[in-house]
């Protein structure tokens, strides 16, 4: 099963400010809607590499955008 | 037809019916927008498209990174570091109300300014209708005193208030020096920059500010219906109450108001398409030689030159400031035996020169520099307006003034 990181915001817009930090950062990521498993948010969330996540939390705290969590998932969690 | 073809038709008629007229009320709202803010505009509603922050489709996310470049752009503008700490809402009066009657309960003591607008000192009036304590501070001649202001914050001041630029007689407060009391003193500042934003460089932290209300269809040269309430790096928002509930796209499951910036305060759909202008209007300003302060010292010239020329060539015309105070590009005159109503009605009647006349939502500021209840005609100069229309003006008033003397 593949798996993936999602970073959690309070809101789309932390995760769009986020989104420009972590492109300015080189780490690839996608907005995508919030997966329903997490959360019962009707924005979104950062998809990114598991790989990149203690990167991409290193990047978002250094540049003062909060965001709630960094969790792993599997594809499935949009089921 | 193609709705394009249709508008591009509407646009020559529309050039073609006003070539010729003279603009001069910008402090009410700026004209013509420049071209980007409205292809801006155009571009949400016919290519981008949905609702920020709101779905997870690509025209909601990208509808939504327009708003947040908005964001920044506002915040960039008055030196503020957190794009989030922009608040949208429909104008300053709406950026106004939102922190007056969120920050304030009755017992709150509050100084203002006798140079106020009607969006300041009505609903401070309401609030003290409520129970608070307000006093309003003098301004001979339109002058904020810095220190006659400090005598007001007596202990136990919460809140001030101060008008930046005068809309009616372009005079500027200190701000600079009116935070730096307000913040010796433990008082908080809320700056009415509806005039000021664009026009004048304005920084929160330098200028401790604690939370600025500005328009986004002067100065910034946006869209009617576009405004802000900008909350200070620092600042605990958490004091102002929001006056306004709903669906933020945030904490849907949830049936309590986010207590987050900007979502605590921005309830209901934001109006995208112009703050997509709102974001280009800044760029147009930014894009000026000297930028904000480039804008403000054209206007300013243009508002000298009409003084300078004006003053000799025009019998019995009075101005009301000094001429160097008039850093926003405002004017108030008056004709010796005319009323502002009819100076103003002949100009754009006659001449095609379209201004304001009255008492510009300011009776207090009228009453401060004598002209209440008359009022003043008011010339409001931006960023399109030419030292050749000033003088095409000027003559305009020449004849009219002659003419008012010769009854």
């Amino acid at each position: 099963m593949n798996r993936f990181s999602a970073i959690l915001f309070r809101s789309s817009g932390y995760s769009l400010w986020a989104a420009l930090h972590l492109k300015t950062a080189g780490i690839e990521r996608h907005l995508i809607p919030v997966p329903r498993s997490v959360s019962a948010e009707c924005g979104y969330c950062i998809r990114i590499l598991t790989g990149d996540a203690q990167r991409a939390h290193k990047v978002l705290a250094n540049a003062g955008v909060e965001f709630i969590n960094i969790v792993e998932l599997e594809e499935r969690a949009f089921a | 037809m193609s709705i394009l073809i249709r508008i591009k038709k509407g646009m020559m008629l529309f050039n073609k019916e006003t070539a010729g007229r003279l603009y001069f009320d910008n402090a009410a709202t700026s004209f013509p927008k420049p071209r980007e803010v409205v292809d801006a505009v155009v571009d949400y509603m016919t290519v981008v498209g949905g609702n920020p922050g709101r779905s997870g489709h690509r025209r909601s996310i990208e509808a939504g990174e327009r708003v947040f470049l908005a964001r920044e752009a506002v915040t960039g503008l008055f030196g503020v570091r957190s794009p989030m700490r922009a608040v949208f809402c429909q104008n300053a009066t709406a950026a106004l109300n939102m922190a007056i009657q969120g920050l304030l309960v009755p017992g709150d003591r509050v100084v203002t300014t006798a140079m106020e607008h009607n969006s300041t000192i009505r609903p401070l009036m309401d609030m003290k209708h409520r129970g608070i304590d307000l006093t309003v501070v003098p301004c001979p001649g339109g002058e904020l005193d810095p220190s006659l202001f400090g005598d007001s914050l007596r202990p136990g001041t919460k809140l001030a208030v101060v008008n930046h630029a005068s809309n009616a007689f372009g005079t500027l407060a200190p701000l600079g020096e009116i935070g730096a009391l307000c913040r010796k003193r433990g008082v908080l500042l809320l700056a009415d920059c509806a005039q000021s934003a664009g026009t004048v460089p304005i920084d929160m932290g330098a200028d401790n500010i604690d939370m600025l209300a500005f328009s986004g269809h002067k100065g910034l040269y946006g869209p009617t219906g576009t405004g802000g309430l900008v909350f200070a790096d620092g600042f605990d928002h958490a004091r102002v109450r929001p006056l306004c509930f709903g669906g933020t796209g945030s904490n849907s499951d949830s049936i309590e108001q986010p207590d987050f910036l900007p979502d605590a305060y921005e309830s209901g759909t934001l109006n995208a398409a112009g703050i997509c202008g709102l974001a280009a209007g800044i760029g147009f300003i930014g894009a000026q030689a000297g930028g904000v302060a480039g804008s403000g010292l054209h206007r300013k010239k243009l508002a000298l030159r009409f003084i300078e020329r004006a003053s000799s060539r025009v019998p019995g015309l009075a101005t009301y400031a000094p001429a160097e105070r008039h850093v926003s590009g405002v004017v108030s005159f008056n004709i010796a035996g005319m009323e502002p109503s009819e100076v103003a009605w002949l100009l754009s009647d006659r001449y095609g020169i379209m201004c304001r006349s009255g008492l510009h939502c300011a009776p207090l500021a009228h009453q401060t520099m004598g002209t209440f209840p008359r009022g003043t005609v008011r010339f409001s100069f931006g960023a399109f307006n030419t030292p050749e229309e000033v003088d095409r003006a000027v003559d305009a008033l020449r004849e009219i003034a002659r003419e008012g003397r010769g009854r």
